[in-house]
């Protein structure tokens, strides 16, 4: 974290005349490596990729340390990075780092803030970059689908399908612009068209692993095959889900289903105007994803989200400690009163939705919920950006929310649960409880499936204050532990919980996970720490 | 790939331009595809133009971030694209409305 400040930057006295940063940190090293062998092996690295593809001076390292969550910036310093263009690169960069023993840290668009953005789980690792690995390989009309190297961001697939007038969307998530399908599909990441769940939506991975081989997952095993990207299970154990979340291998390329663009598209909100509706509007929303009525990932989201994004805290809030309910509640007042809004759209032919929207508004009738649309929201920014998401239009709106306190630090804590109304007033109490208690509002949502439903809290800190940045840390700890303590793990977590996270799946999957990693990473050379994986 | 498919010869043609990178974009491309996102589209960062911001200044923010506002590597945007990405801001002005 630097100490500059702003006005400093602004006035360019931070920075020598070259551009690089007067204050610089100690290096890093790879464990249990000497300086002159990791040099070697850095002189290799460059032999395969090009000098200016591998970065160990401190100052061209900064961009890989920038964090926002509540650690350290010394617990996940890189050594350096290293950025391969094309699949044989990697292969012999794998190589190297089985030879020298050093750790790699994959990133695709290295973009994961609130969880670790391009930093690795544990220090001294070299970052393997793939942002430059940027190509969108094959598309197929007839069949929606596209190959796509791991550095392709949303924005650049989007602008591929409009340049050509191909009739498809895409399903990125908040951040969808700058980060890319195949980082959210392996991180196993929630979206909010029909087609949200990006991981069951891959089709087709190419792997390296790191005793050399390049694996190609189902069908693309089978030379001439043309189902690589159409069908997902091939023949045998399907392991294309073995690289998600995991340090099993590198993946350089992926396919992926497009949805199609609907002939009709009605978003719609249904807000509600108590904080205990909360349960109702689960129940109701479940109801209509089970039975197809709505199909998209359904977002439940409590204003204070949308307040975060719009306002920043210091401006409206005059109390101490966090905003309270009653807070919330009377901010609201004058503004339509919403606590709780549902975010969802129906999707298809016109005599479709039309059918479905007679459905949404009998499912709402009577239960205190107000069914909005177009016409009653308009160009509100909040609805655009909202609207935008559910149909493949990417904004950054939703990062207003880092202005709210202020100082850069971000903590996304997201357990996963039953979509049960019992299991949303339980969590809802519990993680408010939590974040209330270390003096941090309660700034989040639910994202609704058939079945499963995620609860998702930013922890928000100014990370230029210490004491600030413990409290933060402290809060997380505790969310972690008292949700497993109540039965609820995460669906993912930030490089600097994996291990705690880990911990509540149980000893088991634990065990069969190190037998996995020894038999497809006996050095231990990929991502150690990665999902607490390790040797 | 199977080119005597009309729709996969048709798409072929078409991946040629669907890398990015492959050329250094200027000040301008970078801008739009980057920067816009935050400060020109939605208010999530503070405006840039007419703020004649050192060049120097621009490269650091860009290279290291600043509370909420990401850092940038050099395979997201490259040195090269980095200079003409900061003399563009540096110049960057509101454009004059037309009567």
């Amino acid at each position: 974290m630097t100490n500059v400040s702003r006005r400093a930057l602004l006035q360019g006295a931070a920075v020598t005349a070259a551009g690089a940063p007067l204050a610089t940190a100690h290096a890093v090293m790879p464990r249990g490596l000497s300086g002159p062998r990791f040099m070697k092996a850095v002189a290799e690295y460059r032999n395969v990729v090009g000098p200016d593809n591998v970065l160990v001076d401190e100052h061209k390292l900064v961009p890989y340390r920038k964090i926002m969550i509540p650690a350290p910036d010394a617990d996940h310093r890189a050594a350096g990075a290293i950025a391969p263009g094309n699949v044989e690169e990697v292969r012999q960069v794998v190589d190297i780092s089985a030879k020298y023993r050093i750790p790699l840290w994959t990133v695709s668009t290295g973009k994961n803030f609130g969880y670790g953005s391009a930093a690795p789980a544990l220090p001294g690792q070299m970052v393997l970059d793939l942002r430059r690995m940027n190509r969108i390989l094959d598309f197929d009309p007839v069949l929606g689908t596209v190959l796509l190297e791991p550095g392709v961001t949303y924005q650049q697939l989007t602008e591929f399908l409009e340049a050509n007038r191909h009739p498809f969307i895409v399903t990125g998530p908040g951040a969808g612009p700058i980060v890319g399908p195949v980082g959210q599909a392996l991180e196993r990441g929630r979206g909010y068209t029909p087609y949200g769940d990006q991981f069951a939506h891959m089709c087709g991975l190419e792997v390296v692993l790191a005793t050399g081989e390049v694996l190609r997952t189902g069908a693309g095993g089978i030379q001439g095959s043309t189902a690589w990207q159409a069908d997902r299970y091939g023949y045998g154990p399907v392991i294309s889900g073995l690289f998600s979340q995991s340090n099993f291998g590198v993946v350089t390329k992926m396919g992926l289903w497009l949805m199609p663009k609907p002939e009709v598209y009605r978003p719609f909100l249904v807000g509600f105007r108590r904080h205990e509706d909360l349960g109702q509007a689960v129940a109701l929303t479940q109801q209509l994803r089970l039975n197809g009525v709505i199909r998209n990932g359904a977002v439940i989201g409590n204003t204070m989200y949308a307040v975060a994004q719009i306002a920043r805290r210091a401006d409206v809030f005059h109390g101490t400690g966090a905003v309270t309910d009653e807070w919330h509640t009377e901010f609201m007042k004058d503004k339509g009163g919403v606590i709780w809004g549902v975010n969802a759209a129906l999707y298809g032919i016109e005599a479709r939705v039309a059918a479905d929207w007679q459905t949404v508004e009998k499912a709402f009738a009577g239960s205190g919920g107000i069914l909005l649309g177009d016409e009653q929201l308009g160009h509100d920014p909040l609805w655009q950006h909202s609207r935008g998401l559910m149909n493949g239009k990417l904004s950054l709106q939703e990062y207003g929310i880092y202005n709210w306190r202020g100082g850069g630090g971000s903590a996304w804590f997201a357990p996963v649960m039953a979509a049960r109304a019992g299991d949303a007033m339980k969590t809802l109490a519990l993680g408010k409880s939590i974040v209330h208690a270390h003096g941090f509002d309660y700034i989040g949502g639910y994202l609704v499936n058939e079945r499963d439903m995620v609860q998702v809290i930013d922890v928000l800190f100014d990370r230029r204050n210490p004491e600030e940045t413990e409290r933060a840390r402290r809060c997380f700890k505790e969310l972690v532990d008292r949700y497993a303590a109540s039965g609820y793990g995460m669906y993912r977590t930030n490089i600097t919980a994996m291990e705690q996270a880990a911990q509540a799946y149980g000893p088991i999957q634990r065990l069969v996970n190190k037998k996995l990693k020894r038999a497809l990473d006996p050095l231990g050379i990929l991502a150690p720490g990665k999902s607490g994986i390790t040797l | 790939m199977n080119a005597s498919h009309p729709h996969r010869a048709a798409a072929f043609a078409l991946l040629a331009v669907a890398s990015w990178g492959a050329e250094a974009r200027s000040g301008e491309e970078v801008y739009r595809q980057t920067c816009a996102l935050c400060h020109e589209h939605v208010r999530v960062g503070p405006q840039l133009r007419d703020r004649q911001l050192p060049s120097a200044a621009v490269v650091q923010l860009v290279r290291s971030g600043f509370n909420g506002m990401p850092a940038f590597r050099a395979t997201e945007i490259s040195d090269a694209e980095l200079q003409s990405l900061a003399r563009y801001v540096n110049e960057l002005k509101t454009p004059e409305k037309t009567q």
